[in-house]
């Protein structure tokens, strides 16, 4: 789950993001963590379209993505948002993640402070099948708890669609939330991320070259943000997504806000590992 | 934001979603799950080792899904797709500059993926435990009884799924040539048929200089041999290349004596190989019996009592093909490649109890060993 982002003015928040920053870099880096697999070829929202295909992380496997790094640029504000995030194939066809999505921002006007966010999500996505005939089909849905002078919570459900194509595969998603607010108002919260909107659907294609194992893609998504009355956003996007190593993956990608209040454009950078040992079964 | 709004925009997503649904009837609903290989040290130590050795296996997996990709989406094309413009591709390119990582092969075979993705699985399974070994064998760290509790600790993971695993008892090759559909894809296109041979001859037999041999710099320059011999099979197809499916008994028999249940699974790994290449490639089986064909013979290959034969027979068959037909021995190779005493895509009978040879079905004997037999 990328990104979900809420803003809240909070310079103790901010601080404390700081400090917890080092530590997430330092995980990153840790050298226990012995590479990863992390299939270029298996999308994830975020990583780096937000419409993502319907192939959930394998059995078993246990992947750490490290550094999914979102930077926005709108009307002279920034913010960076960065989610560490955990991904585990924990059933047949179903993966669970956990993230914790941090997020920094300045404001554009001069007598503002900056501001920082820190939250939680945990998230689940199934396959419904194996693309035949038919497309593959996935559901999923998420939890996400972020931390400001007020608290968000929203659950949120996720339809995806992948069809294959020889050289092209389409990805449909179309997700809804529900959510509440501690101070009971969308009113003093700007979202910047995917996640945070009543709605959003998109569409997706991408082209993989396997020998390469590069895939490119581009998207345009439609989201309603939360808050009142923000009217309906649309975006476009395109990334790569490379295999680095066996275990590893790196993405980017680039993208515009077309219309909304917070018309602008961002940039997505992203790395996975695959964790070394995740399992050890039969000992 | 108008509430018309609110429902077009998602309503307009499930559209794009409900228009790549296809209109035929016979679509398959499948839930075959795919499996993290077994995490362990030794992962990755045989590309770490013997990277040469590991592209070329990447590249062959380029050879196996291109193959069934254009054997199931252009049934009519020209033998020559496959034997001079794909092969040429394969062998004076992907070959020649193999990829550095193992491939998707779903984004290869696509149409094929979409066809039996439960036989592409069994393959993916199959070839993660080909690899995993590979792996336990390379690893200088683990001392013989450890490279065997790996060895044994991989079977057992690999046969935690049953919807995937092949049967580890031995399967008469009656179950890959002498069914309806068999012999199409050596006849016509032998080339290929060939190459795909020599794929698993190189296969099997980089397990060879990896058992056999104590040192590291032995078993350098062993893979290195085994390569070698792999690229002389290339030299003037397809003369050179095997003549019989290489078995894993014969090509790498210290191996399949140490670990038989390994080379079993192997063995019917490769048939199957072949029987879903003649599936394919034999018009007499319509398109629209493919898929149960391929699944069908991929329901034979995991049970463990369909043409089953005893391991001591299949060894005996192994040794009776004759390892002249296969491309020659995996360690100790002589300069020059083997002079076969079989036609090529010969197809011998064997005793299913004894595995001794009872005869020819197709071709015939061009001297040797197998001068006596009809």
């Amino acid at each position: 789950m990328p990104f979900a982002s809420h803003r809240v003015v909070s310079d103790t928040r901010l601080r404390a993001s700081r400090s917890l920053a080092p530590l997430l870099v330092a995980l990153a880096l840790s050298p226990s963590i012995a590479g990863a697999q992390t299939d270029y070829y298996n999308t994830d929202a975020g990583r780096p379209l937000a419409v993502e295909d319907a192939l959930p992380l394998e059995l078993r496997a246990l992947e750490l993505q490290l550094a999914p790094v979102r930077f926005t640029r709108f009307r002279g504000a920034t913010e960076l948002g960065f989610e560490p995030e955990l991904a585990l194939g924990i059933l047949p066809r179903t993966q669970v993640e956990v993230g914790i999505p941090i997020t920094v921002a300045t404001s554009s006007s001069a007598d503002a402070h900056g501001s920082s966010a820190v939250g939680l999500t945990v998230a689940a996505l199934h396959a419904l099948n194996v693309e035949t005939s038919l497309p593959a089909f996935a559901v999923g849905g998420s939890i996400a708890v972020l931390g400001g002078e007020s608290r968000i919570a929203q659950a949120s459900v996720k339809a995806i669609a992948t069809r294959t194509m020889p050289g092209v595969r389409v990805h449909v998603n179309a997700a809804f939330s529900v959510r509440t607010s501690t101070n009971g108002s969308d009113e003093e919260e700007v979202t910047f991320g995917d996640e945070l909107s009543r709605w959003l659907a998109g569409v997706a294609i991408d082209r993989t070259f396997p020998l390469s194992s590069l895939l490119i893609g581009a998207e345009l998504t439609a989201r309603e943000p939360l808050g009142a009355d923000r009217g309906t956003q649309w975006s476009t996007a395109a990334g790569a997504r490379y295999q680095l190593g066996p275990r590893s993956s790196l993405d980017g990608g680039v993208g515009v806000h077309l219309t909304g209040p917070e018309r602008g454009w961002f940039v997505t950078a992203g790395a996975a590992v695959q964790l070394y040992r995740a399992w050890r079964p039969d000992r | 934001m108008s509430a018309r709004t609110r429902i077009v925009c998602p309503l307009t997503a499930l559209a794009l979603l409900a228009s790549v649904l296809p209109g035929r009837a016979e679509a398959q609903w499948v839930t075959t799950a795919e499996q993290m290989y077994l995490q362990a040290p030794h992962n990755w130590v045989f590309r770490d080792r013997y990277p040469a050795a590991d592209r070329l296996f990447n590249a062959f997996d380029y050879g196996h899904a291109i193959l069934y990709e254009l054997l199931w989406t252009r049934p009519d094309a020209p033998a020559s797709l496959l034997e001079t413009i794909e092969y040429d591709h394969l062998t004076t390119r992907v070959l020649k500059r193999p990829p550095r990582l193992p491939l998707e092969e779903r984004a290869i075979a696509v149409r094929y993926a979409q066809l039996a993705p439960e036989a592409l699985l069994m393959f993916e399974w199959a070839h993660l435990l080909h690899r995993q070994i590979y792996d336990v064998l390379a690893d200088a760290r683990l001392s013989p009884e450890a490279r065997d509790a790996e060895v044994a600790r991989l079977l057992a993971y690999y046969r935690s799924r049953p919807d995937l695993a092949f049967s580890a008892r031995p399967k008469s090759m009656a179950l890959m040539q002498e069914q309806p559909y068999s012999l199409a894809f050596r006849t016509r296109y032998p080339k290929f048929n060939g190459l795909i041979w020599g794929y698993h001859w190189m296969q099997v037999g980089l397990y060879e200089p990896l058992v056999v041999y104590g040192t590291a710099v032995e078993r350098s320059a062993g893979v290195l041999a085994t390569v070698d011999r792999f690229w002389l099979m290339l030299s003037d197809p397809p003369r050179t290349m095997p003549h019989v499916m290489p078995m894993t008994a014969a090509v790498a028999p210290t191996f399949a004596a140490r670990y038989p249940e390994a080379a079993i699974v192997f063995d019917n790994l490769h048939s199957m190989h072949d029987v879903i290449s003649d599936i394919l490639a034999n018009p007499a089986v319509p398109r629209e019996r493919k898929r149960a064909e391929i699944l069908r013979a991929a329901r034979l290959y995991r049970d463990d009592s369909s043409y089953v034969m005893p391991v001591a027979a299949w060894r005996t068959m192994a040794t009776e093909m004759g390892i002249e037909n296969m491309g020659g021995p995996a360690v100790n190779i002589p300069p020059t490649l083997p002079t076969p005493t079989v036609t090529y895509g010969a197809v011998m009978t064997h005793d299913d109890s004894t595995g001794k040879m009872t005869g020819f079905k197709h071709g015939s004997a061009v001297g040797g060993a197998h001068s006596g037999h009809h």
